[in-house]
C-alpha cells in the first residue's frame, strides 16, 4: 500500500490520465513515427468511441492529400466543453500525432491547434482523472 | 320528438319481444343491464362553489391532465347563462376545492367538455341567443332561427383560461363554417379535433377537423340506420383510438374508426348522454333519459354504467337515486379520475356528484405501487406482438411473421416522398436496416422488438434494460431537461408522471435507425412521446405519439399492451454483433480461455473467499436510502490509475500512464501462470490488437467495464443494484440471495449476486465467458475467472472499489485491484461504439498484413 501511494505521488503530475480509448493505440499506431502536419478542416466526425477529424494536407510535391485525424471520444470532448460546431471546415490546424502502421493517410492524434491558440486532445492524452 | 318516438318504440319491442336482433347493428336484442353490482357510494355536496354561488345545471365534466383535478362546465346557476358574466369553466382540485374559473360572458350554454394531452381544455356551447317564438320546433330545424349572433361554438382554451381557438363561427348554422348545437368535442392524441353536432336539430353528425382548425370531413346523418346518428351527444375514444360515439336519441353507442368507418355498435350500456373511457379502458356511461324524458327506453334505468371498453361487458351500475322522474335525471356527464372516482354531471338536479368505491369492493384491477403511491412498473416486460415486423398491417415475409397494424387509424401518413423512401427501404432491407449490423435500435423501436427487458424504478429515474445487445435507456423523471443538442440513437428520455402515467419525452434522435424491419423510418427532425399505463398488475399499455413533420403528413400513434415476462426470473444477454461475429468468423474462439460447454475442463471449484476487508473508513456522511442502507445510486467514473492500459504501474509516453492498481499480492506484479504471461506479451503485438473484445465495442466484462474511461450511473433500488455503463452495457445485481445460473450459462458480464456487509455493497459474479480481457495491454481471465467486488462509500461523493479476481486456470493465486469511483455532474450520455468504429477495419488491415 505504502509503495502504491508513493508510485502515485511520483507519477501525479506527469500522467496523461484517462484517454478515450477502446482500442489499442499501440496496435494501430506507430509509437516511433511522430508527425506534424498543418492543414485545412474539410470535415468533423463527432463520433464514440472516437471523433475523427478529416484535414486537407499539401504534401512535398504540392499535392493535396486528405488525412484522417483520430481524436478522443466525442462524449469526452463534450464533457471537456467542445461541440460539434466548435472546428468548422475551412479552419486551418495544426496537427501533432502518430502516424498509422497501416499506411493510409491517417494518425493518432496528441494535440490539434486552432488558430485562436485552444489545444484539442487526442484519444491518449484527452485529459486528467474524472472530476471532482 | 314525439312522433319519431312512437317508431322507434316500436322497433325496439319488436325486437325484444320478437328475439329478432338486427344483423346491421348487432345486439338488437340486448336486454337491460339493470341488476349490476352497485359498489360505488355517493358523495353529496363535494365541491365548494364561491361565496354566493349555487351549483346550475352541468352537463360537462373532464378531468385535468393531472389526473386529479376535476373540470366543470356549469350554467350559471340556472340552466343558462344567457344574460350572465358569471364564470361558467370551473376547476376544482382533488379536494374539491375551487382553483379555477374563467370564461364568464363567453358560453351561453356549456354542454361537453374535453382536456386534451397538452392540458387545453376544450367546450361546447350548445345553444345560440336566437329569439324563440313560443311553440317553435326547434328540434327540426338545420340551423337557428334568424338572430343569432352568440353560441354554436366550441372554444379551446389553456389551463389558464386564455383563448387559443375558436371552430365555427358565432350564432352558428346550418352553412360550412357554423355549427348548429355542437355537442360535444374530443382531440385524439394526434391533435386531430372532433366534434359531435345535433341535439335534435335536422343535423346529426361528426365533423373532422386537423389540430390548426381545418374541417378534414364529416360523417353521420340524422336516421336511425348504420352510419346515421341521431343527437351524437358524447364523445369518448378508446386507447386504440377508436371514437365512441353516444348516440343518444338511438339508444345506443357507435363505434367509429377516425375515418369515420363504423366499427361496432353497442346497446349494453343504454342510453348513452355522457361517456367517459379512461386511460385502462374503463367505460363509463351515463344515462339520464331512459324512461324519463325518452319513453323508447323503457325497462332500462338510469344511471352511470361501468364496464370495458375493450370487450364491451358491464361489470357495474350507480342507478339514478330517483326512480320515477319526468326530466332528465341522474348523470348526463360523466369522468372518471386516475384513482377511480367517479364525477357525474347533473342537468335537472343541478349538481356535480362524486362517486367512490365503497371498501371491501374490489376495486379495478389491482396495480402495485411504490411507497410513494406511483404505479410500480418493475418487472420483466415483453411484447407479444409482431410489430417488430412492420408497424402496419402485413402478410408475412421471410423472417418477418403476418402481423396487425399497431397504428391508430391503421396507417402511416407519409408525405409522398417519404412514401417511396419507405418503400426503397423495404426492398434493400436485407442490409440497410440497421438491425442487420446489430446497431442501436433507437425509440421507440427498442419496446417492441420481442426481447424482454427489465425495468427499475425510482423516485429520481426509471431504468429500462433490454436482453437485446445489453441495451439500456434512462429516464429521468427527476424533473430535468435534455442538457444537449447532441442527436443520440436511443434519443434523451425525460419522464413524468401525469396521474398514473408515465410520460415519456424523447428527443436528440439521430436520423439513422428505423421504426421496424418493414423499412418504415424518419428524419432527426422525430419527436417521440411515449405513455405508459398500467392496466392491471401484469399489463403496461405502451402508448407512443409519433410527430416528424419532415417525413409525415401529421403525428401518428402506436398503441400496445407490455407484458409481464412471469416465466424468468432474470434477463439474460444477446450481445446481437458479438454473435454475428463469431458467426462469421470475424471473431475467433480461443480454447484456452472461452467457456465451451459443460465437457470443457471445470472451471475449479472455488468458493472464492473475498481479500479480508479493512473495516470501512468512514469519513462524511454518506447519502443513505429510507431503509438505512448506503445510497449508491448516481453518475460515477472510476479514477482508474491508467487501469484499462495496465495494473502495474506504468508511464509510456504514447498510451496514458498509470499509478499501478493492484493492492494485493503486495508486490504489485500480476500472479500468472506461465503460459498466461507469454500470452499476454504476444496479446502487444501490433496483430493482435484486433483480438481485443472492447476494438470490436463488444462489454467490457468484469471488472473492466467499470474502469475504461467512461462513467456509470448506478441505479439502486431495494431490491437491486443495477450498473448502466455508458459504453451501452449494464449489469443487473440483484439483492435478494437467489442463487447463481447454473456453470454452464455464461455470460460477457457474468451472473453477479450482491449483499450488504455493513455499510459495503459486494458483488459476487461468476458465469463468466472467458471471452473479455482485462484492458489493453491483454491482461488475460478465462472461462474460469470469478470475481468479488467491494463497493465502500467513503463520503457523500466517493466509493472505494476493490475487485479480487480469482481465475486458477490463469493465475497462481487470487489478486485484488483498488481505486476510488467518483461521482460526476451532469447525465449519462451514449456510446454508439460499433455504430462508428471505424478503428476496427484498420486494426483488421494490420492484423492481416502482418499475415503476408
Amino acid at each position: 500500500m505504502t509503495r502504491r501511494v508513493w508510485i502515485a505521488a511520483m507519477l501525479c503530475c506527469a500522467i496523461a490520465a484517462q484517454a478515450a480509448a477502446h482500442h489499442s493505440f499501440s496496435a494501430e499506431f506507430d509509437i516511433n513515427k511522430p508527425v506534424t502536419m498543418t492543414g485545412t478542416v474539410t470535415m468533423v466526425r463527432w463520433s464514440n468511441p472516437h471523433g475523427w477529424i478529416y484535414v486537407d494536407v499539401k504534401d512535398a510535391n504540392g499535392k493535396v492529400v486528405n488525412w484522417a485525424f483520430e481524436t478522443a471520444a466525442a462524449n469526452q470532448l463534450y464533457r471537456r466543453g467542445w461541440r460539434p460546431d466548435d472546428i468548422p471546415t475551412g479552419t486551418v490546424v495544426t496537427i501533432d500525432g502518430w502516424l498509422a502502421r497501416n499506411g493510409t493517410p491517417m494518425a493518432n492524434t496528441d494535440t490539434l491547434l486552432l488558430p485562436d491558440g485552444r489545444k484539442l486532445l487526442g484519444p491518449a492524452a484527452a485529459a486528467g482523472p474524472p472530476s471532482p | 320528438m314525439a312522433d319519431r318516438m312512437v317508431t322507434k318504440i316500436l322497433i325496439v319491442l319488436l325486437g325484444a319481444t320478437l328475439l329478432a336482433p338486427s344483423a346491421v347493428e348487432g345486439q338488437g336484442d340486448v336486454q337491460p343491464t339493470n341488476t349490476l353490482p352497485n359498489p360505488y357510494r355517493t358523495v353529496e355536496n363535494y365541491f365548494t362553489m364561491p361565496e354566493g354561488r349555487t351549483w346550475g345545471s352541468t352537463s360537462a365534466v373532464e378531468i385535468d391532465k393531472d389526473g386529479r383535478s376535476i373540470w366543470v362546465g356549469e350554467r350559471c346557476g340556472v340552466n343558462s347563462c344567457a344574460g350572465s358574466t358569471l364564470p361558467s369553466i370551473l376547476k376544482f382540485d382533488a379536494s374539491g376545492k375551487l382553483v379555477k374559473s374563467f370564461g364568464g360572458g363567453m358560453l351561453l350554454f356549456p354542454h361537453g367538455i374535453h382536456v386534451d394531452r397538452d392540458g387545453n381544455i376544450w367546450v361546447t356551447d350548445g345553444q345560440d341567443n336566437a329569439p324563440r317564438p313560443p311553440g317553435t320546433q326547434a328540434n327540426t330545424l338545420a340551423g337557428p332561427p334568424p338572430g343569432a349572433t352568440k353560441g354554436s361554438q366550441v372554444f379551446k382554451f389553456s389551463a389558464d383560461g386564455k383563448l387559443l381557438m375558436t371552430l365555427g363561427a358565432p350564432g352558428g348554422a346550418a352553412a360550412p363554417g357554423y355549427f348548429y348545437q355542437p355537442n360535444d368535442v374530443l382531440v385524439a392524441p394526434n391533435g386531430n379535433i372532433f366534434v359531435s353536432e345535433g341535439h335534435g336539430g335536422a343535423n346529426s353528425r361528426i365533423l373532422k377537423f386537423s389540430k390548426d382548425g381545418k374541417l378534414i370531413k364529416t360523417w353521420g346523418t340524422k336516421g336511425s340506420g348504420d352510419g346515421q346518428l341521431d343527437g351524437p351527444h358524447a364523445l369518448a375514444m378508446d386507447s386504440q383510438g377508436r371514437l365512441f360515439v353516444g348516440d343518444r336519441s338511438n339508444n345506443r353507442i357507435v363505434i367509429f374508426d377516425q375515418e369515420g368507418r363504423q366499427l361496432a355498435v353497442w346497446r349494453q350500456f343504454s342510453r348513452p348522454s355522457g361517456i367517459y373511457i379512461d386511460k385502462r379502458d374503463v367505460i363509463y356511461v351515463a344515462d339520464s333519459e331512459s324512461e324519463s324524458v325518452s319513453r323508447n327506453h323503457d325497462g332500462w334505468k338510469r344511471g352511470i354504467r361501468v364496464g370495458s371498453a375493450r370487450d364491451g361487458s358491464v361489470t357495474a351500475f350507480i342507478p339514478d337515486p330517483v326512480d320515477k322522474a319526468t326530466g332528465t335525471s341522474a348523470a348526463e356527464g360523466v369522468a372518471a379520475d386516475a384513482d377511480g372516482n367517479i364525477y357525474g354531471a347533473e342537468v335537472g338536479p343541478r349538481a356535480l356528484k362524486k362517486y367512490v368505491r365503497a371498501q371491501g369492493v374490489a376495486a379495478a384491477p389491482a396495480i402495485p405501487r411504490t411507497p410513494d403511491g406511483k404505479p410500480d412498473l418493475q418487472g420483466i416486460w415483453q411484447v407479444r406482438n409482431r410489430a417488430a415486423s412492420d408497424l402496419e398491417d402485413h402478410v408475412a415475409r421471410y423472417g418477418m411473421p403476418a402481423g396487425r397494424s399497431v397504428v391508430q387509424g391503421g396507417t402511416i401518413p407519409y408525405q409522398p416522398w417519404a412514401a417511396a423512401k419507405k418503400r426503397e427501404n423495404f426492398e434493400q432491407r436485407a442490409t440497410a436496416d440497421p438491425l442487420a449490423q446489430c446497431y442501436l435500435p433507437g425509440i421507440p423501436r427498442i419496446m417492441y422488438m420481442e426481447f424482454p427487458f427489465q425495468i427499475f424504478q425510482t423516485r429520481d429515474d426509471v431504468a429500462i434494460t433490454f436482453e437485446w445487445q445489453q441495451v439500456f435507456r434512462m429516464i429521468y423523471t427527476n424533473g430535468s431537461r435534455s442538457p444537449t443538442s447532441l442527436a443520440f440513437w436511443m434519443g434523451d428520455s425525460r419522464g413524468h408522471w401525469e396521474g398514473d402515467t408515465l410520460t415519456v419525452d424523447v428527443t436528440n434522435h439521430n436520423d439513422r435507425t428505423w421504426f421496424d424491419m418493414a423499412g418504415n423510418f424518419h428524419s432527426d427532425a422525430l419527436h417521440v412521446v411515449e405513455r405508459y399505463t398500467m392496466v392491471d398488475a401484469d399489463t403496461i399499455r405502451y402508448e407512443a405519439d409519433i410527430t416528424d413533420p419532415r417525413v409525415f403528413t401529421r403525428p401518428w400513434t402506436i398503441s400496445m399492451p407490455l407484458q409481464r415476462q412471469k416465466d424468468m426470473t432474470r434477463v439474460l444477454e444477446y450481445q446481437c454483433r458479438a454473435e454475428m461475429e463469431e458467426a462469421n468468423g470475424d471473431f475467433k474462439p480461443d480454447s484456452r480461455t472461452w467457456y465451451q460447454g459443460a465437457s470443457h475442463r471445470a472451471a475449479a471449484a472455488v468458493t472464492q473467499q473475498a481479500r479480508a476487508a479493512a473495516p470501512a473508513n468512514v469519513a462524511g456522511t454518506l447519502r443513505r436510502m429510507p431503509d438505512g442502507k448506503p445510497d449508491l445510486s448516481g453518475l460515477f467514473q472510476a479514477d482508474a490509475g491508467g487501469a484499462n492500459w495496465g495494473f502495474e504501474p506504468h508511464s509510456e509516453p504514447f498510451t496514458p500512464g498509470g499509478r499501478g492498481v493492484l493492492v494485493d499480492p503486495p508486490n504489485g506484479g500480476l500472479p500468472y501462470q506461465p503460459w498466461a504471461k507469454e500470452e499476454k506479451q504476444n496479446r502487444n503485438l501490433p496483430e493482435r490488437g484486433y483480438d481485443d473484445p472492447t476494438a470490436h465495442c463488444f462489454a467490457g466484462g468484469v471488472p473492466r467495464s467499470l474502469y475504461v474511461p467512461s462513467p456509470f450511473h448506478i441505479v439502486q433500488t431495494p431490491a437491486y443494484v443495477v450498473i448502466l455503463l455508458e459504453r451501452m452495457s449494464w449489469r443487473i445485481v440483484p439483492l435478494d440471495g437467489r442463487p447463481h445460473l447454473p456453470d454452464t450459462m455464461r455470460l460477457w458480464q457474468g451472473d453477479s449476486l450482491g449483499h450488504w456487509e455493513g455499510d459495503t455493497l459486494v458483488i459476487q459474479t461468476t458465469n463468466l465467458n472467458g471471452k473479455t480481457w482485462l484492458n489493453e495491454v491483454g491482461d488475460v481471465v478465462s472461462h474460469a475467472e470469478t470475481v468479488v467486488e467491494r463497493f465502500t462509500p467513503t463520503n457523500a461523493d466517493t466509493i472505494q472499489y476493490e475487485a479480487t479476481v480469482n481465475d486458477p486456470i490463469v493465475y497462481t493465486r487470487p489478486w485484488t485491484i483498488g481505486m476510488p469511483l467518483k461521482r460526476q455532474a451532469g447525465d449519462l450520455l451514449e456510446v454508439a461504439c460499433l455504430e462508428d468504429n471505424l478503428d476496427l477495419q484498420h486494426l483488421k488491415d494490420i492484423r492481416d498484413g502482418s499475415k503476408q
